[in-house]
């Protein structure tokens, strides 16, 4: 039963409470089935739930029963009408109730053509099911998986290469293994900080101020290996208490002037040089990706002044050696698909960089393509004849193909006189078979000439 | 080869060149023959089809074509045949052949499904990459003329790549059918099922990316489908659709962050690949947005800026598109969801950090920049008109901060003088709202005296300063006359500090607007004399003339006079309007003289 409110005035519902901050009656709910539990989802938790959504005049305008679909949604974080951030965060497990949502709070005076019209008051019956954590992850595997304790300020997060402070408690089995509170640079702590992955794709999520817990499968914990110097076990699933005390971002692209990109790109361009010589080509490969970041637009004018085009110059200077940078970290880090496509952007700025051409043909040489591999070095040679390198990689490469042909072609052989020794054999085994039947026929008919009245037929079977 | 290997393909070649079709369906069908056919199935397709290729064969016997290779299929060994009809999908194959062998396939992978459970993946990611090849060997309509207003007749590449899917999609279905049985029996693991469904949901996307270049017509309702035709392109994008949301919620595709996981992430993939992944998304949503079919499958408890948020890579990638089908796609998308939002509602903060669905640095800047280059350079008239409306439109959408750096950012970086005066036109109307009473909340920011400034500066530049070509950047400066002239004669309080800006305005543009005015005139007015006078034989026009980037001289000479009195008069629009900013800009206010 669907009661009628007018729009101006609270609506006398009886029981309603009102669940608005303002207490404007904005969003009324009425209980209409006790929940099972006392336990409640909090903001970030995957909710699901049932819904039946009505018009005042009792028009249903949607309804998840009818799709015979659960509806699941991230609670609080403005996926659905602020009416439904409200009400569901404010039900309990097992609850049904009635959620009467003012326009304000719903579609407002744009109302949602064509089934909601403009300044609609929604009435929406909700079932409460059950919720999760939030996948922090972003393959989404429940690796890292989110609740919030202590809701942040505003709705800026730390950015990769942000200065971050922060607070946590880490647990193995209820025990703590780690207690710290530390500054470091986001996405590229040093590894004596003993950090699990986990924490920065943590970290990166949460706000100034924010606490939260997260539960940590071991490919974002300490993996198969565990942690010696904590006492981690092998396969380990941990649990950290997470405060994000404050932090400094690092200024995005599109608040920077020309200069500062083309300044900031250097500064990464040298960190990431850094990495790749010690080998930590993950933090490499983030640092030259931040310099296509950064070097994505220019301001300066291409027909503008003398300035603009001296900057223009050193933007695609430096952004041609961000691609070629996080190439070869790709190809040393394995990303071979990625490889190709850094060098394919390279060569649309450059078509004959020599370098760009080297580099493909490395990621197809390393992805034992040698066909491909080749050609790509053949090209190199096209842009540099005296390229002794790719000279040399060539020749391995024809090589190589010539010994992947011996092999196949010897595979073959061998399939083929297996196969040819087999039907040899086959011949031999029928012959004798033959023989030795045509031996006990033999036999057959002397004794059948012995006793002379045997039937013709019975010497055959 | 064998001796019976060589019998059979001799026999067959022998029917073939008699053209005994019915011979060769006996001689394939025959129960006798059976063995022979199970053993040389591939060999017999190829045999036919390298006929079918090189030989002209009517409708009837086509038929009994297809019978002899669905009997193959039946009868030959699923994981061998397949290979052989897979091998046939070849772009150099005519569609008309290719289609003879979806049916058999369709028997092949139906008895793969059943017999190989194991393999089902490996199978399927066979046949559908073979297929999403085959249907991207297709052509593809130039679209040279497309016009979204125009009723369309589906062209013929229309029609045979939507045949084509449909039959794809029979195929897909089919198969998944009898999977999610056997899941359904428990004879299958959940994760084996996940991985199916990434299959399906790859092939998909291949197929969507398929239709995302095609013209999509969508009919409201059967009434106004007057011709009574059948859309096949809209139907072959409903059944896509209809598939995916089989498999996820429609809620679930909608979502940017979600999406991804629905494919298969254990393997790289190129550029190209990714690009393609991106186009079919777009599509979906399009569908999705555009089709009366699955309004019920939205919920209707979407947060309107977190659904718009959702939709902004899809629409840059539509946008940025050279097709102009996909274009349109775009601005459909961009209707859809932005009509959805109330004014001020956006703010880009939010779209950039609370959200972070978008992995766009600027996601406003770079829509308003697609747009633009839509208004400016799209060759169809009302996909350009359809971009400039959404320019002030979208802008209208965010808090007031965001439209004063909106606005500032495309006046300055946008070259093109209309989208300039059209920009500059929206800043006169924002400073009309403010000046009309009590300023609305948040509005104080196209007040704060450097804000404004800078933006006023902008809009009255001019870009060769005395040598400006006053014709081509006719729109930006009409607009920044009627701008100044507006502010003279409404904000005599000097709310917006425009009376302080009086000698900039006069020295950076008035003054010069002036000599380039009377510059322009005397120039034009020469030349047309020069036209106009009787000369024996054509007057040669002064060669490098140009009337707004059109050559004098290319144009006959009746036109040429036409064009040089149109610019005359022009010029004394602007003139007039000029003189009138002067008037009034020389009446300053008393209570304003009297002022420090």
């Amino acid at each position: 039963m669907i009661t009628e409110i007018d729009d101006n005035q609270p609506p006398a519902l009886d029981n309603a409470i009102d669940l608005t901050e303002k207490k404007d009656g904005g969003v009324l709910k009425v209980i209409k089935k006790a929940p099972t539990s006392d336990e409640q989802p909090r903001k970030g938790n995957k909710v699901t739930v049932h819904y039946v959504g009505k018009l005042k005049d009792g028009t249903e305008f949607d309804s998840s029963r009818d799709r015979d679909s659960k509806f699941s949604f991230n609670l609080g974080k403005g996926e659905v009408i602020k009416a439904w951030d409200i009400g569901v965060a404010s039900m309990k497990k097992g609850e049904v109730c009635e959620l009467h949502c003012k326009p304000d709070y719903a579609y407002g005076k744009q109302g949602s053509p064509p089934k909601i019209p403009p300044d609609s008051t929604l009435i929406f019956e909700v079932e409460l099911f059950e919720w999760e954590g939030e996948d922090l992850t972003e393959a989404k595997d429940k690796g890292v998986v989110k609740q919030m304790l202590v809701d942040g300020q505003d709705y800026i997060t730390p950015n990769p290469g942000a200065t971050v402070n922060i607070k946590f408690t880490g647990k193995y089995k209820g025990t703590v293994f780690d207690e710290r509170e530390l500054e470091y640079i986001l996405c590229e702590a040093d590894d004596e900080l003993n950090l699990p992955p986990a924490i920065d794709i943590a970290v990166k999520q949460m706000k100034r101020e924010e606490k939260c817990n997260i539960i940590v499968q071991p490919k974002y914990g300490y993996g198969s290996n565990g942690n010696e110097k904590l006492n981690i076990p092998p396969d380990a699933e941990l649990s950290y208490d997470i405060e994000l005390i404050k932090f400094e971002k690092v200024k995005e692209a599109w608040e920077m002037l020309d200069e500062e990109k083309i300044e900031q790109s250097k500064i990464v361009k040298e960190k990431g040089t850094k990495y790749l010589k010690d080998n930590k080509f993950k933090q490499a490969i983030l640092n030259y990706k931040k310099i296509i970041d950064y070097l994505s637009y220019h301001d300066a004018k291409i027909d503008g002044s003398e300035e603009d085009q001296k900057v223009i110059k050193e933007w695609k200077e430096l952004k041609l050696a961000g691609y070629l940078n996080l190439s070869l970290a790709c190809i040393k880090a394995g990303q071979y698909a990625q490889a190709h496509n850094n060098c394919a952007e390279a060569l649309k700025m450059d078509p004959k960089n020599e370098k760009a051409l080297f580099r493909d043909a490395e990621a197809y040489r390393h992805e034992i393509d040698f066909k491909h591999a080749k050609a790509a070095y053949a090209e190199v040679l096209k842009v540099n004849p005296n390229n002794g390198t790719a000279r040399k990689f060539m020749k391995d490469c024809a090589a190589k193909i010539q010994e992947q042909a011996e092999k196949e072609k010897s595979k073959y052989k061998g399939m083929f006189d297996k196969f040819a020794k087999q039907d040899k054999e086959h011949e031999i085994r029928q012959k004798v078979e033959q023989k030795e039947k045509a031996k006990a026929a033999k036999k057959v008919n002397e004794k059948g000439d012995v006793n002379g009245d045997q039937p013709m037929e019975a010497e055959s079977t | 080869m064998s001796d019976e290997s060589k019998t059979v393909t001799k026999m067959l070649h022998d029917l073939l060149d008699e053209r005994n079709y019915k011979d060769l369906k006996e001689f394939c069908c025959s129960e006798n023959n059976q063995n022979q056919v199970v053993e040389n199935g591939w060999d017999i397709l190829t045999t036919l089809i390298n006929h079918l290729k090189a030989n002209t064969v009517d409708e009837q016997n086509l038929k009994i074509f297809q019978e002899v290779f669905i009997h193959v299929a039946k009868t030959s060994n699923p994981k061998e045949i397949i290979l052989g009809l897979l091998e046939q999908f070849d772009p150099m194959i005519v569609l008309d052949i290719v289609e003879l062998l979806l049916p058999p396939l369709n028997i092949v992978m139906d008895t793969l499904m059943h017999s190989d459970k194991s393999h089902h993946c490996y199978n399927l990611n066979m046949a559908f990459s073979s297929l999403v090849y085959y249907c991207e060997s297709l052509n593809v309509p130039t679209y040279e003329q497309f016009d979204p207003l125009e009723d369309q007749a589906e062209l013929l590449e229309e029609l045979k790549i939507a045949r084509y899917i449909e039959k794809c999609i029979d195929l897909a279905r089919s198969a998944l059918k009898i999977i999610k049985d056997q899941f359904s029996r428990n004879l299958i693991h959940a994760t084996h099922f996940k991985a199916v469904k990434e299959e399906v949901m790859l092939f998909i996307c291949g197929l969507m990316e398929r239709i995302s270049v095609l013209n999509v017509v969508h009919h409201e309702d059967n009434e106004s489908n007057d011709t009574g035709q059948e859309m096949h392109v809209e139907k072959a994008a409903q059944n896509l659709t209809s598939m995916a949301i089989s498999l996820h919620p429609a809620w679930s595709l909608w979502k940017d962050q979600t999406w991804k996981r629905f494919l298969p992430n254990n393997r790289q993939m190129v550029k190209e690949e990714l690009d393609k992944i991106r186009n079919a998304r777009a599509c979906l949503l399009y569908i999705l947005c555009a089709s009366c079919s699955f309004q019920d499958q939205l919920p209707q408890i979407m947060n309107v800026q977190f659904a718009f948020s959702c939709c902004i890579s899809a629409i840059l990638t539509f946008l940025k598109a050279t097709n102009p089908t996909k274009v349109h796609k775009g601005l459909t998308i961009c209707r859809f969801v932005t009509n959805r939002l109330e004014p001020l509602s956006l703010q880009s903060s939010y779209l950039t950090q609370e959200l972070k669905i978008v992995h766009i640095q600027h996601p406003a800047r770079s829509l308003l920049e697609a747009a633009v280059s839509i208004a400016t350079q799209c060759p169809s008239k009302t996909l350009r008109q359809r971009s400039a409306q959404f320019l002030t439109k979208f802008v209208n959408k965010f808090a007031w901060s965001d439209r004063f750096h909106l606005v500032f950012y495309l006046i300055n970086t946008v070259e093109h003088s209309g989208v300039v005066g059209h920009m500059t036109v929206y800043f006169k109307d924002k400073l009309a709202e403010i000046l009309q009473g009590e300023p609305p909340l948040g509005s104080h920011v196209f007040l704060k005296p450097s804000n404004f400034e800078k933006l006023l500066r902008k809009c009255i530049a001019l870009p060769q300063g005395s040598e400006t070509d006053l014709l081509s950047e006719y729109d930006r400066i009409m607009a920044s006359l009627n701008l100044l002239r507006f502010l003279f004669l409404r904000d005599t309080n000097n709310k917006t500090g425009i009376w302080e800006q009086v000698p900039t305005i006069e020295i950076q543009f008035l003054n010069l607007l002036r000599t380039d005015i009377n510059l322009s005139r005397m120039h034009f007015r020469e030349e047309l004399k020069k036209q106009s006078l009787p000369v024996k034989g054509e007057q040669a026009p002064t060669p490098e003339f140009t009337i707004n980037g059109v050559s004098l001289p290319s144009l006959p000479p009746k036109h040429r006079v036409q064009m040089l009195q149109s610019a005359i008069h022009s010029f004394d629009m602007m003139q007039t309007v000029c003189i009138r900013v002067q008037e009034i800009m020389d009446k300053k206010p008393t209570e304003l003289q009297t002022a420090p």
